[in-house]
C-alpha cells in the first residue's frame, strides 16, 4: 500500500490526542458543564463499547459452536435469552436515556441569579459581544469572549438573522441563538487558557467559518481589559495615522464599521474601537496580523466567499495609512 | 401477451425518472452572483488602472457592471440583488428617511409611481453616487458600485417598476 503516506496513518492518532486535550474538545472539559457531559461521554462509550465486545464475543462463540454441529447449551432455556437478550440490555441501554436526562436537567438549571452577565449576538457570519452596564454598553467586541477565571458567568444569546448555535465544548454545551428571542446558558472557566468555540447550527455559506475564542484570564487581567474596552478609540498621532482615520470615516469602512470615538457609526460589521487587541480576524478564520489584515481588506471574498464585507478597491498608498491607523486600535 | 408484471415494470421506470426530472428542473433556477469582480468594487466613479486585488476574473465571475455604461443596471430583476439591496437598505439606513419599506417618511416614499429625479436604473443610481438636493447624501466612494446597482434593483422592485423580471440570468 505505497499510496498511504505515513502522515495519513498518524492522523487518528493526531486526532485522538487532540480530542483528549485540545482547545476545542468535548473530551478535554474545563467548567462544571462541560464536565457533566464528558462523565455522561464516558459513560455512554464504556457501556456501548462493553455491549459491542459482549455482543461479538457471543456471535463467534455461536459460529463456532454451529460449524461443529453442536447446538449451544445456553440457550436451550427460554429464560436465558430473556434475562441475557432483553432484561439487562433493556437496563443497561435505558440508564443511558436517564443519566442522559438527568445531564440535561442540570444544564437548564440557572443556579445564578446576578452573575456576571454577557450579551452575545449571533450575526451572519461573526460573534457580537457586548457587556452592559444597566443599559449602558461597557465593551462592544466581536469573536472574543473574556472571562475572569472560576467565575460564574451568565450569557444572554440572540440573534438578528438566522438560527446560530454557541458552542465552546471545553466549557459547556450547545444552546441555540434564535431571532426574536432571547436563550440563557452559563459557563465557568476552571483553568486560565483560550478555548475556542463555533457556531454549532448551520447558518449559511460561511457557517463554517463562524468560530470564537473564550479568554479565560485572572480576575484583575479580566478587569484590566474590561477598563480598558470602555475607552473610545486612540487618536492618531502621526500624519500616515490621521490619513488612515480620514479613509477610515470618508470611505466605505464607516457605512458599516463603528469606532467609539470618531464619526464612524455603522452597526452592520463589528464594532473595531479595540481591533488591534484582538487576536483574530473574521471570527477565528485569520490570524490578526497587518498582513492577513491587508488582504482581507481588499479581498475580503477571498478568504470567506458570501460574507457581507465587499471587496474594496484602494489605493496602495491609502491602504497602507489605513493599516497603520488600525494598528493602535489597540 | 403482456403480463401484469411489465405494466408495473413500466410504471415503476417512469416512478423512478420522474422524481429525477423534476429535481433537474428545480435545479434550473437563477444564480447568486456571489462574487464581485474587482473592477465593479470599485468604490468611485474614475476608473482604476492596477486593481490590488489579485489575478484577474476567477471562476463563476462576472464582470458587472461595465463602467462605461451606468445607465443599465446588470442585476435588474435578479431576486438575489433585490434581496441583498433590501439588506443593505437598512444596513446603510436608507430606511432612516424613506422608511423600513420605502413608505416614506423625512424622505419621499419609493413605493408610489411619482419620482422626482427620475426613475430609470441610470437615474437612480445617479441619485445615490452625486445626492440630491434638500438632504439625499451622495454615496459615491463609500458604497461599491455593485452594492449601488443592488438597491437600485430593491428600491425599483418597492415600485413594481421591476415587476417582470428578465428570466434569462446567467
Amino acid at each position: 500500500m505505497k499510496w498511504i503516506s505515513p502522515a495519513l496513518l498518524l492522523t487518528p492518532r493526531l486526532t485522538l490526542a487532540s480530542a483528549l486535550g485540545g482547545n476545542q474538545s468535548a473530551l478535554n472539559p474545563h467548567g462544571p458543564l462541560a464536565s457533566r457531559i464528558s462523565e455522561l461521554w464516558w459513560y455512554m462509550f464504556a457501556v456501548l463499547t462493553a455491549g459491542y465486545v459482549v455482543t461479538l464475543v457471543i456471535l463467534f462463540w455461536a459460529l463456532r459452536q454451529g460449524r461443529r454441529g453442536k447446538r449451544p447449551d445456553l440457550i436451550k432455556s427460554r429464560n436465558v435469552v430473556l434475562i441475557w437478550g432483553l432484561a439487562i440490555p433493556g437496563v443497561v441501554f435505558t440508564s443511558v436515556l436517564f443519566y442522559s436526562v438527568l445531564v440535561g436537567q442540570t444544564m437548564s438549571v440557572d443556579p445564578y441569579k446576578n452573575a456576571l452577565t454577557i450579551h452575545i449576538t449571533g450575526k451572519q457570519w461573526w460573534w457580537q459581544v457586548r457587556y452592559l452596564h444597566g443599559s449602558d454598553v461597557i465593551a462592544d467586541t466581536a469573536n472574543e469572549i473574556h472571562v475572569p477565571v472560576g467565575v460564574p458567568v451568565k450569557l444572554k444569546l440572540s440573534s438578528t438573522d438566522v438560527i446560530h448555535s454557541f458552542w465552546a465544548p471545553n466549557l459547556s454545551g450547545k444552546m441555540d441563538l434564535i431571532p426574536g428571542r432571547t436563550n440563557e446558558t452559563w459557563i465557568r472557566a476552571d483553568k486560565e487558557g483560550v478555548w475556542r468555540g463555533a457556531c454549532a447550527e448551520f447558518c449559511g455559506v460561511q457557517h463554517a467559518h463562524m468560530a470564537f475564542e473564550v479568554i479565560a484570564e485572572k480576575s484583575d487581567k479580566y478587569y484590566q481589559w474590561l477598563d480598558w474596552q470602555r475607552h473610545p478609540a486612540i487618536t492618531p498621532t502621526t500624519d500616515q495615522q490621521r490619513h488612515g482615520l480620514m479613509t477610515f470615516v470618508t470611505g466605505p469602512c464607516g457605512m458599516c464599521h463603528a469606532v467609539r470615538g470618531t464619526t464612524a457609526h455603522g452597526s452592520a460589521g463589528p464594532d473595531l474601537t479595540h481591533l488591534a487587541g484582538r487576536r483574530t480576524i473574521a471570527a477565528g478564520t485569520l490570524p490578526n496580523t497587518r498582513g492577513h489584515l491587508g488582504g482581507w481588506i481588499v479581498n475580503a471574498q477571498g478568504p470567506k466567499p458570501g460574507n457581507y464585507m465587499p471587496r474594496l478597491n484602494m489605493e496602495p498608498e491609502q491602504l497602507d495609512s489605513l493599516l497603520s491607523y488600525l494598528e493602535i486600535l489597540k | 401477451m403482456i403480463g401484469i408484471r411489465t405494466v408495473f415494470f413500466r410504471e415503476r421506470v417512469v416512478a423512478c425518472i420522474l422524481p429525477v426530472c423534476i429535481l433537474l428542473v428545480s435545479c434550473n433556477r437563477e444564480k447568486r452572483i456571489a462574487e464581485v469582480s474587482a473592477s465593479a468594487a470599485t468604490t468611485t466613479t474614475q476608473e482604476k488602472d492596477i486593481p490590488l486585488q489579485p489575478g484577474g476574473l476567477g471562476a463563476g465571475e462576472k464582470m458587472v457592471p461595465p463602467l462605461k455604461d451606468r445607465s443599465r443596471n446588470p442585476f435588474e430583476g435578479n431576486y438575489d440583488a433585490m434581496n441583498n439591496g433590501k439588506r443593505l437598505f437598512s444596513w446603510y439606513n436608507c430606511a432612516g428617511c424613506h422608511s423600513s419599506g420605502g413608505g416614506g417618511a423625512i424622505g419621499p416614499p419609493l413605493i408610489d409611481a411619482k419620482w422626482i429625479y427620475g426613475n430609470s436604473p441610470g437615474d437612480i443610481y445617479e441619485t445615490l453616487i452625486k445626492g440630491r438636493k434638500n438632504g439625499m447624501p451622495a454615496f459615491g466612494g463609500k458604497i461599491p458600485d455593485y452594492q449601488v446597482w443592488q438597491l437600485v434593483t430593491y428600491v425599483r422592485s418597492l415600485s413594481h417598476e421591476a415587476a417582470a423580471p428578465q428570466q434569462k440570468q446567467q
